[in-house]
């Protein structure tokens, strides 16, 4: 549709393991929220996986490009490359 | 002159490395924070750990934690900061960090800062494995205000 627009995300530790890919193509509306890029995002990684109870960890997560981690207000208004960011756990 | 290293590292963390590039002639203190991995968490017998890294924006914000440290506690600290990407056994050294500085006072609290905000603002994940052959990925620190711990870490 010509109002959509194409998000690239990266997934990261347990999203990896779950949908067993490094990345997923979404196509959403231009100016969509991240909350609807991650109810989108949901739907298509419960097709990857039986462990949907896992798939809760995504309301703990945001998304970010390689510079920046998006405030869950921003709009998104182009196609891009995004990741998703689970709780971190590094150190 | 550079006073600021981090990397993320696919190859054995080395101290020696660390402890080289924060000396100075000026410097009368070093700390060292060295992460590793233990063989138990909550309860559970841990064989080994495995980390994952966005690495692009891990690196953007390891610099800006060091920038926030100098900022704090001396323009002149030198820091080094590595953190492992892969899996490693029980004891392998997950992170190092190396403060030098003119004083101790500000070697240990900018060795503290960095190590407790690089737990909860840099992207780095880790998985457990467990003895009895399960395996479990670990979310200790929300990634933002607004969102809430999870799960407890395999703390440092």
């Amino acid at each position: 549709m010509k109002n959509n627009i194409t998000i690239t995300v990266s997934l990261f530790g347990v999203f990896r393991q779950l949908a067993n890919k490094n990345k997923v193509t979404i196509e959403i509306a231009k100016g969509s929220s991240l909350s609807m890029l991650r109810n989108v995002l949901r739907e298509m990684l419960m097709q990857f996986t039986s462990e949907h109870g896992k798939l809760t960890i995504l309301d703990h997560c945001v998304f970010a490009t390689e510079k920046r981690i998006l405030s869950e207000q921003e709009l998104i208004d182009h196609s891009v490359e995004l990741a998703v960011l689970p709780p971190f756990s590094g150190g | 002159m550079n006073t600021i290293h981090v990397d993320i590292v696919q190859t054995p963390l080395s101290v020696d490395r660390a402890i080289t590039f924060v000396d100075d002639a000026a410097f009368g203190a070093t700390t060292v924070f060295i992460g590793k991995v233990r063989n138990h968490n909550a309860g559970r017998s841990v064989l080994g750990v495995s980390y994952d890294v966005f690495t692009p924006l891990a690196h953007q914000l390891l610099k800006e934690l060091c920038l926030e440290a100098q900022e704090q506690w001396g323009r002149d600290l030198k820091i080094f900061i590595e953190h492992y990407c892969g899996r490693l056994a029980i004891g392998g050294l997950s992170v190092v960090i190396a403060v030098g500085s003119r004083h101790r006072e500000e070697a240990y609290q900018a060795s503290r800062y960095l190590i407790e905000q690089l737990k909860k603002r840099v992207p780095i994940w880790k998985q457990e494995h467990y003895v009895d052959g399960d395996s479990e990925w670990i979310h200790g620190s929300a990634c933002c205000s607004t969102h809430s711990s999870v799960s407890h870490s395999h703390e440092s």
